[in-house]
């Protein structure tokens, strides 16, 4: 991981997918009868289906995120290092920016589509639960001044949550009807809805997106690692 | 069955230490108490008493019963000095340890719950039309809660004994539990049960397993200092 965060293919590969896909979807028309590509043009949603692009890839990204930061913290119970808590803590970090940035582009496209910009659905009451449960996991880390029992306590943390978080936003959007396309009869872009077009512009954005969280969660980890250093060889002077 | 034989001596021996620091429970009660009077005086000025909806009655109750269990699981890990946390360390595992306070704080949590109840009943009457429903959906509902705390205790504990971090920690991680618990105990109030009653309690009893589980994986690593 920490070579291939190093790597410069994947990032600039990921900003020519974005660019691609970004650029594309605003310029794509919607379907009217005419030639060539277009986006299905459904009802409630209309132009808004471009939001696509964003909003849903962002929280594709925020989950990679958050599980390569369940992932580390794991690896440091078994093993612990800085680097490691260093990584498990930048990567919760970025996902929570991500999943912020999700909420954002989620409510501004709910403002459009169902007329308000927060509404009772499972998946934001989840999504609001996500953000709560790391904004603690960031509090916890704050209130610990020991960097081996900070890192302990969370990692062990966020172990617990990720967990009961997961299996959460798993099961409770099957306990109710969501307002979301492709639950209780809304219009999706289910399999079958989600046409070709649409397709060549969605896993573009995706990789991309998910490339360009990692950039920036690559970038805090060197931060935090030299802002370690420094206060290391400061302490010795 | 040398775990079980450890657990149940740990227990007996919390439980017997419990109860000769009797103002501690008395503490709880009295929180319990002076909450309770809190929600009736409120409801009392407001002139809703003699028409409470049960689901007002159910919110009140939930809140009540959560910040119940929040006060006395955390008093399991904050009472403990150091040196007797290092006691323990040395003379049982780290999994015995936590079963133990897991188990004895979901007896005193029930215990609490209960009472709550029937301070409720005694003084907001008693809504419910299905009184088995009303239990299963309590017991579930606070012993689930007292495995997730248990273990935001321990580590709010080490992190510095601090009641208001053991609340910022737990509370985003209870709402899980609370959703379905509120659901479950919902159909209490009705007259009859709702098709998925079955599929609810599953999943409510699986929200409750979760914490455990991990609690008991991942306190060992705590544990250790």
């Amino acid at each position: 991981m920490d070579k291939f965060l190093k790597q410069y293919w994947w990032k600039f590969s990921g900003i020519l997918l974005l660019l691609f896909a970004l650029i594309g979807g605003l310029y794509v028309p919607l379907y009217n009868g005419q030639e060539g590509l277009a986006f299905p043009n459904l009802p409630i949603l209309n132009e808004s289906i471009r939001n696509l692009l964003y909003h849903v890839p962002m929280w594709f990204a925020m989950v990679v995120l958050l599980f390569l930061s369940f992932i580390y913290s794991i690896s440091y119970l078994s093993k612990p290092t800085v680097l490691k808590d260093n990584y498990a803590a930048s990567f919760a970090n970025i996902g929570v920016l991500f999943g912020s940035l999700g909420i954002l582009t989620g409510m501004i496209w709910a403002r459009s589509t169902w007329g308000a910009f927060w509404t009772n659905d499972p998946k934001l009451n989840g999504a609001a639960i996500g953000m709560l449960i790391y904004i603690a996991y960031m509090i916890l880390r704050a209130s610990v001044d020991d960097e081996m029992k900070r890192g302990k306590l969370a990692a062990t943390y966020n172990i617990f949550a990720f967990v009961i978080y997961i299996a959460f936003i798993f099961v409770i959007p099957r306990l109710t009807d969501s307002l979301h396309p492709g639950n209780g009869g809304n219009p999706a872009f289910s399999s079958y809805d989600l046409d070709n077009t649409l397709r060549i512009f969605f896993y573009p954005a995706t990789l991309g997106w998910i490339a360009l969280s990692l950039w920036v969660a690559s970038i805090v980890i060197r931060a935090n690692t030299i802002k370690q250093v420094l206060e290391d060889n400061y302490e010795e002077i | 069955m040398n775990l079980a034989k450890g657990v149940i001596q740990f227990m007996l021996l919390e439980l017997k230490l419990e109860f000769r620091l009797k103002y501690a429970i008395a503490a709880l009660l009295m929180y319990v108490l002076s909450t309770v009077y809190l929600v009736y005086f409120s409801l009392e000025f407001q002139g809703v008493r003699e028409d409470l909806l049960p689901t007002i009655w159910s919110i009140f109750f939930w809140l009540i019963v959560l910040f119940t269990t929040v006060n006395a699981t955390f008093r399991s890990f904050s009472k403990e000095s150091h040196g007797r946390m290092l006691f323990y360390y040395n003379l049982m595992p780290a999994r015995v340890f936590i079963l133990a306070k897991i188990l004895v704080n979901a007896l005193i949590s029930l215990f609490l719950s209960v009472l709550t109840t029937l301070i409720f009943w005694l003084i907001l009457g008693n809504p419910s039309q299905n009184i088995w429903v009303y239990f299963l959906a309590l017991t579930i509902g606070t012993v689930g809660y007292s495995f997730l705390f248990t273990y935001i205790s321990a580590i709010a504990a080490k992190a510095g004994s601090n009641l208001s971090l053991s609340v910022i920690l737990g509370f985003p991680l209870a709402i899980p539990l609370l959703t379905i618990i509120v659901k479950l105990f919902g159909e209490a109030f009705k007259p009859e049960l709702s098709l998925n009653f079955d599929n609810n309690v599953w999943i409510a009893l699986g929200f409750n397993f979760i914490p455990l589980l991990l609690a008991l994986i991942l306190f060992p690593y705590l544990w250790r200092d």
